[in-house]
Order: structure tokens, then sequence, then C-alpha cells
């Protein structure tokens, strides 16, 4: 995929080519949406873990971080007040981001606030909101806002950007995979094939089943050793154009599977997200100016006709 | 791009590429500990420390579940049920089914977070309140209700089997007054 006769030139063409920004301004519309809606869940949660009676108290989390963190809760009393300030703050500029408006500092100001909310009650969080600060912070310093965006179109906005923002997110992606391959490669119940079964009978993870095959033996063997390999491969091989498509098909639907059967809110729809980082500008383009054509042609037919 | 910047953007890509290592490589020498120095800044700063060991090395055994039990002046008991995944629906987990399961199973019941326990004990102690204002509040009991998946080869549970039989201990106890 990637020639060079030294590894400077391999490090230049891999970080400072040029490309269109389609595909990571569709990313920025993907995961500011899902951000959204996790934002919509989290709201009403104000009174038990970010206001003045929550679950963990201010004076707590002052006392077991006192270093100089990003958490703007520390510059006030923790009250109702600030806490709903800050969400509604926290709200508007993911809705910004989502249109491409002023994007680059909404985007700041989504990660400071996202920030702040998880720094309050650092306990409460998992690999989600991990993944959520982690990605937030990397998008910042791509040319997400070029395309798609309101702000393309109130000013031009250069059509042709280097590539090494959108570049760190894929290797974001893929260190995810490995490392968490290599760490599941030291333990024997995902080499003996009994991972699944332990993972999949955690009685707080439990949601659908799937009648027979989550009782059969042959079946959580095959989906153990399936899950190293698909995520060593989505680590590795989804560098290469000849697996790419395909494996971001599978790890799709490796994910949905996840989603259906177990519940790690979030998780799994930011992961997918991610995959699609891996699509070519011209892969979106090509996508989205079907969709469009598609919605053209339907909004040309009677209603009766769109039905049918 | 001119070659500055160029020089600039990939000292900064060579940094973050050490961000999303850092945890994997604790290489504790003194040129890497100098290296480390402003990583570990940053990591702390947004906290980001990422190890992505989710059910690794080996997903986990233990169920588990939180209740405060509450004596009131006039010798009576309630019980406050910390929200349970196992009983939420599926909207409820995302909203905050999952965190409570978070901070009870890998917080509140570690040996080395027991700083958190006097604030959830309070907690319970605001929920059960608005249902019993006219009670004068004791003691709180924080229990801890556990049941371990038996090893596979010992006995196979059935995917969504209601066979958890749980057993009890208190974990610590609130003094009100």
């Amino acid at each position: 995929m990637y020639q060079g006769s030294s590894c400077l030139q391999f490090f230049n063409h891999f970080f400072f080519e040029e490309k269109t920004t389609e595909n990571i301004s569709f990313f920025r519309i993907f995961w500011m949406s899902i951000l959204f809606i996790h934002y919509l869940f989290d709201i009403s949660n104000i009174a038990d873990f970010y206001g003045p009676h929550a679950l963990v108290s201010l004076s707590t989390v002052k006392e077991q971080f006192p270093f100089f963190h990003a958490n703007l809760f520390h510059l006030s009393n923790g009250s109702y007040e600030f806490a709903f300030g800050i969400a509604l703050i926290y709200g508007i500029s993911i809705i910004t981001s989502l249109f491409g408006l002023y994007t680059r500092i909404s985007i700041v100001t989504v990660l400071i606030c996202m920030t702040s909310f998880h720094q309050r009650n650092i306990w409460l969080l998992s690999s989600s909101e991990v993944l959520m600060r982690t990605i937030t912070l990397l998008l910042i310093f791509t040319p997400c806002g070029n395309s798609y965006s309101l702000d393309s179109v109130i000013s031009f906005k250069k059509r042709k950007w280097p590539v090494w923002g959108t570049r760190l997110i894929q290797l974001q992606v893929s260190v995810i995979y490995l490392w968490t391959a290599w760490h599941k490669l030291k333990g024997d119940t995902w080499v003996d094939g009994t991972a699944v079964y332990y993972a999949t009978r955690l009685e707080s993870f439990t949601n659908n089943t799937i009648p027979y095959l989550m009782d059969s033996q042959a079946f959580l063997k095959m989906a153990t050793w399936g899950t190293l390999i698909l995520e060593i491969s989505l680590g590795s091989l989804i560098w290469f154009s000849e697996f790419r498509k395909s494996l971001i098909f599978l790890g799709i639907i490796f994910h949905l599977g996840i989603e259906y059967v177990m519940t790690i809110p979030f998780f799994e729809w930011y992961m997918i997200a991610l995959l699609c980082v891996f699509l070519t500008p011209e892969e979106i383009r090509g996508t989205v100016n079907k969709a469009l054509r598609i919605l053209k042609a339907l909004s040309q037919k009677p209603f009766l006709e769109k039905v049918s | 791009m001119s070659r500055y910047k160029k020089i600039i953007i990939s000292f900064f890509i060579f940094f973050n590429l050490l961000c999303m290592l850092r945890v994997h490589l604790p290489l504790e020498t003194k040129l890497f500990s100098a290296i480390y120095k402003p990583v570990d800044f940053y990591l702390s700063f947004f906290s980001i420390y990422q190890d992505w060991m989710m059910f690794a090395k080996n997903p986990s055994r233990s169920n588990s579940f939180l209740t405060a039990d509450v004596e009131f002046v006039d010798g009576t008991f309630q019980t406050f049920q910390f929200p349970s995944s196992s009983s939420l629906t599926y909207g409820e987990k995302y909203k905050y089914g999952e965190r409570f399961r978070k901070i009870i199973s890998e917080s509140v019941f570690m040996p080395n977070k027991k700083f958190l326990l006097k604030d959830v004990a309070r907690f319970a102690l605001r929920k059960l309140k608005t249902s019993h204002s006219n009670k004068i509040p004791k003691k709180v009991y924080l229990k801890k209700h556990f049941f371990l998946t038996p090893l596979i080869t010992d006995e196979f549970i059935p995917h969504q089997s209601t066979k958890y039989n749980y057993q009890v201990t208190t974990i610590y106890t609130h003094e009100v007054i």
C-alpha cells in the first residue's frame, strides 16, 4: 500500500499526503450524533451524578484529584445552576460541531465540558468515556469542518489537507484493537475458548439471547477465537486495501452482535463510527451522492408511490 | 506546508503516539521518565490513560450489586437498592445502569477506594428520605450481594439463567447519629 525507499519517505507520505476531507467530515457528523444521543441520556443524571447531592460529593473528588486538570467543577461549589450551565454549553457545542459551525472552537468546547462532567465523578466511567475524550481530543487536530459543514458554506475552505490528524485517529483505532487482543492472549479463558461463555454470563451485561447458539459450547468457542482473530485483523490488516472494506463490514457486524447480546452502553456505536474513518474520501463522497440522488428521486414522486 | 511546520507537527505526532502507548510501555529508565513527564501531564489533564483491557486478561466471573439498609431510631428498617443492570430496561441501562455498575463493582467494593463508602451511604439516605421524611435514621448498612459464576467444568449455566444465588455481606456501617 505504501511504497517508499526510506522510513522518512514513508513517514512523509503516510502523514503529510494531501487528501480531500469528506471522510473525516463524515466521521465528525457520525461521532457528534452519537455524542448528542449520549448527552440526551446523561442530562437526566445531573442530580444523581453531578449536582450538589450527587452520589460522590465534590469535596471527595477535590480531595482525590488535587492536581491541575480539565475540570470546570473545581472552579465552582458544585451547584445545580453550575452543572446545568455546563450541560447547556455542552449541548449547544455538540450541535454546532455536528453542523460544522465554528467547528474547531465548538469541538474544543465539547471536549472541555465533556472532560469536566467525566472528571466530576471519574469512578462512574468505563471504556466508552475514555474513547469519547481520546477521539474528541484528536478530532480537534483534523480538518473535519472543511466538508459537509456550515463553515464550508459560509466561507471558502481548502479542499485538500494533509491527513496526519485523520491518521492519528486511525492509529488510535488500531492501538485499541491490538492492545485488547494482546491482553486477551495473556488470559487462559481466551486461549481455551471459554471467555465468551463467562462474559455472557455476567448478569449486569446481559441483553438479548440467541436461542440455541448462546448455549452451544462449540459456538461459544468459535465466538471466543473469532473475536481474537477479528480484533488482531482490525488492528493490522485494515491498513491494506485488499482487506479494508471486508474488515470494516465484519467489524460492524461484530460490534452490532455484541450490542445485541450484551449491554455495554455506547461503546459499540463509537467503535462502528471509528471504523468509518478508514473509508476513503472518494467512498464517502460516492455514498453521500448516491443517498442524495435517492432522496431527490423520492421527493419528486407522489407520497403513495413512495410508501409502496 | 513549510518545513518548520512539518517538523513541529511531526513532534506532535510522535507525542500522540507516546500517549497511545504510555500505559503499555512503562519503561522507567531516566531517559523515558524524562520523556514521559509531559506525556503524563497531558494524559492526566484530560484523563485519557488508556489500557483497553475490557474482558482481558480474562472476563470477570463476579456478579454483584449493592443495597443500603437504613435503621431508624424507632427500630424499623428500610432498604434502598442501588440500580442494578439486571433489573433495568435497555434504556435505563444506557441512562444510568452501567454507571452504577461501574462505580459499585469496580470502586465501592474495592479495598483501596473506601473513601467512597461514606458518600454512597449518604446518597442512599437521601434517596430514602423522600419516602420516609417523618422517621429519624440511626445507621446505614451497605451490603454487598455477590455471586461468582462457577467454572464451566463444574457447572454450565444457561444464558440468561435466573439461577444466581447471591451471598450477602455488610461492607460498611455509617453512623448517622
